[in-house]
């Protein structure tokens, strides 16, 4: 064997390891530091159910709507590296747009009548909030704006906010072990669709990431 | 001795590369939300289902008999919506004869009374009405006195009464046309009730006349055909004495 090739295998074994982790940062994007510990000794617990159905079958829901408390609960683990650990809570909104989605739409299932409009991604409201209150928006219904992709920050990096505190937007190292209120976030839904949209059966997918961007 | 020391160098370096990539935080977790907006069409009516005409007086032929606010209609919908009248019977045409009075052989007392004798009066008004070309678009004209306007106010009658009535008829709100409809709402929420297009009072009237060939009978051509008996039949005409009932259906349907 050529020196050259002795150089070749371990480079070869060095770009399939770094290509490995690329597709999981596509959605939430990449982390870009590495003073927080990674998976599984950091994690994003969801402990509930994966899927929140809105089923509109009388007249007074779809003027007042429906609203779905505490439908999913996150629970984070997020141990330090070192002593700038710090990370984001975000969601994203996504409507399949590889199936031909508008960008702005829910993803249509499928139709009943004859109408052809389809509800808007602002439909959708999210509450987030804990113990502590330290989501940067706690306790207050917000919408997405009605593009696929886009996103609400639950907590930022922006600054280090230490666990312990109680302020808002914690977001040093801790757990939800040791800090439940600060670490523990609840999310309610509500959705008012009004008589502006086709009856149908739609869905779009939330997706959480927890991520050390800065 | 140099080459492996390069290539040891370089292997720890890709490998402390990559540690470093996995070692970084980042986690995620997904919900799905479904939304199912089933389509709401309701109709309400909270009168009476039977409507009684009773003539046994000579004013009741002459002037006819009027129920104001026999019916109420109340809708909610969450499409767009057409709301339309229709009488019908056993046939379809006439209404049906329950029982007869007297001995009923006179050639000129005729059982077959046209459905349209029947007229109607709703309180709002047909906002959408532009496919329309019959006589008139619904029935809002106030009753007249006489003389009268043969079509103004004659219900639709047919035996197909859930097939939607062709252009050339009157409708209470929407019309034939796609572009003909009213827009999803509720008479809970559209303002006040007593103008608005989810709420209607029905007023019914029956004018026989004297003698009784019901002068008033007609349908929605340009200009209307007259049903009245002697039109209909011959001169000398009548109504055999008798009871009749007939059916109206108030049917709301999702704009077509």
């Amino acid at each position: 064997m050529k020196p050259n090739q002795y150089l070749f295998i371990p480079f070869l074994g060095c770009l399939l390891l770094l290509a490995g982790t690329g597709p999981a940062t596509a959605q939430c994007g990449a982390p870009l530091t590495a003073n927080c510990q990674g998976v599984p000794s950091s994690e994003l617990i969801q402990s509930s159910n994966g899927s929140v159905d809105f089923t509109f079958d009388d007249f007074s829901r779809y003027r007042s709507g429906i609203t779905i408390g505490g439908a999913t609960t996150l629970r984070l683990k997020v141990l330090p590296n070192n002593a700038s650990c710090k990370w984001s809570l975000r969601v994203y909104i996504e409507n399949n747009p590889g199936a031909g989605t508008p960008v702005n739409e829910w993803e249509s299932m499928t139709s009943y009548g004859n109408g052809s409009s389809a509800p808007t991604l602002d439909l959708l409201s999210i509450k987030v909030y804990n113990g502590c209150g330290t989501p940067i928006n706690n306790n207050v219904y917000q919408n997405f704006t009605p593009v696929n992709g886009s996103y609400i920050d639950i907590i930022n990096d922006v600054s280090l906010v230490p666990a312990g505190s109680c302020n808002t937007n914690v977001n040093g190292a801790g757990t939800y072990l040791s800090n439940p209120s600060e670490f523990t976030f609840m999310i309610d839904y509500r959705v008012v669709p009004g008589l502006t949209f086709s009856p149908g059966m739609y869905q779009l997918n939330l997706h959480f990431c927890l991520v050390e961007q800065s | 001795m140099k080459k492996q020391f390069l290539k040891v160098a370089m292997l720890s370096a890709c490998m402390a590369i990559a540690g470093t990539s996995f070692g970084q935080l980042q986690d995620e977790k997904n919900v799905t939300m479904t939304m199912d907006l089933q389509p709401i069409l309701q109709l309400e009516m909270s009168t009476p289902d039977q409507v009684d005409f009773v003539f046994d007086k000579l004013g009741d032929y002459y002037g006819g008999i009027t129920k104001y606010g026999a019916t109420i209609l109340k809708v909610n919908s969450t499409v767009a919506w057409d709301l339309y009248a229709v009488g019908t019977s056993n046939d379809g045409t006439y209404w049906d004869k329950q029982m007869e009075y007297g001995t009923g052989t006179d050639p000129n007392a005729v059982e077959d009374l046209p459905l349209q004798l029947l007229e109607l009066h709703q309180s709002e008004a047909n906002a959408a009405f532009t496919a329309g070309t019959g006589f008139r678009n619904d029935y809002s004209s106030a009753f007249a006195a006489a003389p009268y306007t043969p079509g103004e106010n004659n219900v639709y009658a047919s035996a197909t009464p859930y097939v939607l009535p062709a252009a050339t008829e009157k409708y209470i709100q929407g019309h034939n046309g796609t572009a003909d409809f009213a827009p999803g709402g509720s008479y809970l929420t559209q303002g006040s009730s007593m103008n608005s297009i989810y709420y209607y009072v029905i007023d019914y009237r029956i004018v026989p006349g004297l003698p009784a060939i019901f002068p008033t009978a007609a349908d929605n051509a340009t200009p209307p055909t007259a049903l009245d008996l002697v039109s209909a039949n011959a001169a000398g005409a009548y109504a055999q004495p008798g009871v009749y009932t007939m059916n109206v259906k108030y049917v709301l349907i999702e704009n077509q």
